[in-house]
């Protein structure tokens, strides 16, 4: 039998692997476009924040590697066409000496395109100065760019726009975030916890909330010079970086399978998409959320590899006389560290709720000790927790805390989200206790008191 | 367009023939039936038994039946859906199927296309060619299966194209989802507003056409509202609007822009949802500049009055209804049974309602289509039928007698029978109230009462005493209107 993967990144080597533990006599066979497999997006503030050096040591795996397991793989390789009906990929791949076109048979197909960052139309006219920075090859031109700018205009003030935000604010750059929500990191944290971080924020940061950009401000000879936002302010700045959510990569696929409204591939609770041979995972696919109905659009790491291990699973069912997994739902799981705190989040916050149905009540509590006896300096850990009005079921966590060790308490809110369990149950939960590390009541049992009683 | 130009020929004759029972009553000859269709009697003959046939298969009860002479009589049960029979016929009529195939099955092929419609190539083009006729006033055209045009245009045209011609449940069948009935229930709660069942439904359609549009290829066009997304951007319901649109949106792949959340907030305005605050009228804002000119034209035409600084929100709200239609919509759908404008006021009222919806198609530079002047209008007649409702709300009139109690109730019951025709009249005896019109037998009897117009009885129930009576009250509404206006 062989399973074809189109894409190295997380969610295929992720099905790769599986498929060849699951069954090592499969022939898995990954046809990557670039010369790197696994590459990590945010990279970029790796190398600036001098964790690695250059932008290709990041990455989850080599090709001798993956050869080592068993596992085939073509890089600089694109696929150009899928036959269905044929079951046959065919693909050109390109290196500096030639280029040469080639078609491969599969048993399965595991599709694995990824993402791309898109960018708005203006971003045409200043090309030069408006980069992205998702695949190796944009990083290469954006780390360039952004370590001779002094000033950097970052439109986007999510997760990725944020860490990089960090990462320039720390090589002494003037740095303007600019978003237009109201609220910082909208999609995993509500205001008070936004706040807590907004006071750690440096003075070359700034942050332009409710804010668009209307267009770019060039000079009389017609060179860019800066951004005008749509409230009449104006940004100098040398670049722009465009940190805004990705779209999934469709291309190859959109003729023969069927797609859903927002261009994600349409997948059953298994991930096998429209043609029963062909499966879809990471960034290509929506994911069923929490306690809600809704599939949602979170093109994270971790759904990427758990989606690989799902399809490559079910794709072997039929061959291992192993039943199928439904994809769980997800708690949607984040975690940053941004101005020298931890910030996390999972399950629902308090100001989507409504968005989906749940009237919900919230508890946070900051917490300056963890242990009777132990004094920390400069410990901290606000928690908040978000659960049903009614039956008191949690639905959702979010931390922001000094200490890293603390940030695995967001683990546990998942688990806890994912089993629904409830305020009374999580109030007498049995944690651990000892003196000299931790309070007879553990954080989270106190905060599901003060719920109760509140 | 008149959603009867997509039935094919012999539904229109069915509907037409509906239309005429409708406008002359329930008993109609087939002579004159022929006369106004201009075709033949055996032909008239022939479509009227298909039309009964067709009735009668929707409702057992529905029935045309012959009368004397060459007189027929139309019979539909109380419970019978005019709305439902129209979508029977649509739903087989090849232009409503060409139409309601590119919304829904927007990536399918041209050869699907025909496939699955039993269309060929030449027939189905023929087929386009008629639509782009009635899609001309829209502003958007049928090319390669494919809508083209403005984006505001093609979700106006969708919006009207769904609202007028599917039954309720089919709406919600195909478009409402829980999730968009939560985000409804969200916007509620930003805008501090309470939609009715009907706003509810009809902003669940427009949702479900919003998710059904999703562009993530990136094709759509919105050069059309650029300046217009620019002028707005700043204003406070605009911001919670797109805010709300962005955490909703969020769930999706889609790369959302601010023009989802502007063609949602000219709906919710065109619609009456929201009532905006009055902006400053003399301020250079591009949108409220023209809004505020277009709403003193109709306002010119209420009563010949420009607005004031202190309008009645509600009234504001209204006109700016109107106005946002008149100016951002391009072209309308009438459905089949519209309120005809006639039907709605009088002569010298539909006359300045004309007149003030073509003075607003001058200014604004467009060319109004006769559907789009046929729909402003009647929105503007029904905003002066509002005003005289409002007026009449308030019409009081007091009724003393000093006759025997016999002589005192049978004129009183012959007074309220002659103004029981009025609406909102109200007849009090109370000595506080400010009566409109106070009825008396004899002046004295009138005194520490309040009133503006006193009229004596003659003492008989007669023709003249009725006519007395009706120029009186016509009188007194007509100034009740003015002081009204004027007030506003």
């Amino acid at each position: 039998m062989r399973i074809v993967i189109i894409g190295g990144s997380h969610a295929g080597l992720a099905a790769a692997r599986h498929l060849k533990k699951a069954n090592p006599k499969v022939d898995v066979i990954i046809i990557e476009k670039s010369s790197v497999l696994g590459y990590i997006a945010s990279s970029l503030n790796l190398v600036l924040e001098g964790y690695i050096e250059q932008l290709q040591d990041s990455r989850t795996a080599t090709a001798s590697e993956l050869l080592s397991e068993g596992i085939n793989v073509m890089l600089n390789s694109e696929v150009i066409a899928i036959h269905p009906a044929r079951k046959v990929v065919q693909f050109k791949t390109s290196t500096a000496s030639f280029v040469q076109e080639d078609e491969v048979a599969y048993d399965g197909l595991i599709l694995a395109m990824g993402s791309s960052t898109f960018r708005t139309e203006f971003a045409e006219d200043v090309e030069a100065q408006i980069t992205t920075y998702k695949t190796i090859g944009q990083s290469r031109h954006a780390l360039a760019k952004i370590q001779s700018a002094k000033t950097v205009a970052i439109v986007g003030a999510g997760l990725i726009g944020f860490e990089l935000a960090e990462s320039l604010s720390g090589q002494h750059k003037d740095v303007h975030l600019i978003d237009r929500m109201d609220t910082l990191l909208f999609r995993y944290f509500d205001q008070e916890i936004a706040e807590i971080l907004m006071a750690r924020f440096p003075e070359n940061l700034r942050i332009y909330l409710n804010s668009n950009v209307a267009h770019t401000k060039k000079d009389a000879a017609g060179n860019y010079t800066g951004l005008l936002l749509s409230n009449g302010k104006e940004i100098s700045a040398d670049i722009v970086v465009y940190a805004v959510n990705p779209r999934p990569n469709v291309a190859l696929v959109e003729e023969f399978l069927t797609l859903n409204l927002d261009g994600t591939i349409r997948t059953d609770d298994y991930l096998q998409t429209s043609d029963p041979s062909i499966y879809a995972i990471g960034d290509l696919v929506s994911i069923p959320f929490n306690h809600s109905d809704s599939s949602l659009y979170i093109p994270l790491v971790t759904n990427a590899y758990r989606t690989g291990i799902i399809a490559a699973t079910n794709l072997l069912a039929a061959v291992n006389g192993t039943a199928k997994i439904p994809f769980p739902k997800m708690q949607r799981t984040v975690v940053s560290k941004l101005f020298g705190y931890y910030v996390s989040s999972s399950g629902i916050n308090e100001t989507e709720a409504p968005y989906y149905g749940f009237q919900v009540d919230s508890v946070t509590k900051t917490f300056h000790s963890r242990t009777f006896f132990t004094r920390e300096e400069n410990f901290e850990v606000t928690l908040k927790l978000i659960y049903d009005r009614e039956s008191q079921v949690i639905m959702g966590g979010q931390i922001i805390t000094s200490d890293r060790g603390s940030l695995e308490i967001i683990n546990t809110i998942s688990t806890l989200i994912h089993s629904e369990a409830t305020l009374q149950q999580l109030a007498t939960m049995d944690y651990f206790f000892n003196p000299t590390i931790s309070f007879p009541l553990h954080f989270l049992n106190q905060l599901a008191i003060d719920a109760l009683i509140k | 367009m008149n959603l009867m130009q997509l039935l094919e020929k012999n539904q229109q004759v069915h509907f037409q023939i509906l239309a005429m029972f409708f406008r002359e009553g329930s008993e109609i000859s087939y002579k004159k039936i022929a006369k106004k269709l201009s075709v033949s009697a055996p032909t008239v003959q022939k479509e009227m038994q298909n039309l009964t046939a067709s009735l009668q298969a929707f409702h057992q009860d529905a029935m045309i039946s012959n009368g004397e002479n060459d007189r027929v009589h139309l019979t539909l049960p109380v419970d019978f859906d005019l709305r439902e029979f129209l979508y029977q016929y649509l739903s087989e009529a090849i232009d409503f199927k060409i139409l309601s195939y590119v919304f829904f099955h927007r990536e399918e092929s041209t050869t699907k296309m025909m496939l699955e419609l039993v269309l060929s190539e030449a027939s189905l083009f023929r087929h386009f060619k008629t639509i782009n006729t009635l899609l001309a006033e829209f502003e958007i055209q049928l090319k390669n299966k494919k809508l083209v045009g403005d984006e505001r245009q093609i979700r106006f045209f969708f919006f009207q194209f769904f609202a007028e011609s599917f039954p309720a449940a089919k709406i919600k069948s195909h478009f409402s989802r829980a999730s968009t009935d939560n985000l409804i229930r969200v916007i509620e709660g930003q805008l501090a507003i309470k939609l009715s069942k009907g706003q509810t439904a009809r902003l669940s359609l427009w949702f479900g056409l919003m998710e059904a549009r999703f562009d993530y290829r990136g094709s759509q066009q919105h050069d059309g509202s650029y300046e217009l997304l620019k002028s707005l951007e700043n204003d406070a319901d605009f911001q919670v609007l797109r805010n709300v649109m962005g955490r909703y949106l969020s769930r999706f792949a889609v790369s959302w822009s601010d023009y989802e959340t502007l063609y949602l907030y000219l709906f919710l305005l065109a619609e009456g949802i929201i009532v905006p605050s009055l902006p400053d009228t003399d301020s250079a804002h591009f949108f409220w500049s023209q809004i505020s000119k277009s709403n003193t034209v109709l306002l010119q035409a209420l009563n010949d009055m420009t607005p004031g600084r202190h309008q009645e929100e509600v009234l504001f709200s209204m006109l700016t209804t109107i106005s946002v239609q008149s100016i951002y919509q391009q072209g309308s759908i009438v459905a089949f049974a519209e309120l005809q404008p006639e039907t709605v006021s009088n002569t010298h009222d539909l006359t300045t309602s004309q007149q003030a919806i073509a003075a607003l198609a001058k200014q604004s530079g467009q060319v109004y289509s006769a559907e789009k002047i046929q729909h402003l209008v009647n929105e503007l007649l029904l905003v002066q039928d509002w005003l005289q409702v409002k007026q009449e709300q308030k019409f009081i009139v007091g009724i003393l007698l000093s006759q025997s109690q016999l002589r005192s109730a049978f004129l009183r019951r012959f007074l309220i029978k002659e103004l029981a025709g009025y609406p909102n009249i109200h007849f009090e005896e109370a000595p506080t109230v400010v009566y409109d019109l106070l009825i008396v037998d004899h002046p004295e009897i009138a005194e520490g009462y309040h009133y503006k117009k006193q009229m004596i009885l003659t003492g008989g129930a007669n023709p003249f005493e009725e006519a007395r009576l009706h120029a009186i009250v016509e009188e007194i509404r007509r100034n009740n209107l003015e002081s009204e206006l004027e007030r506003v």
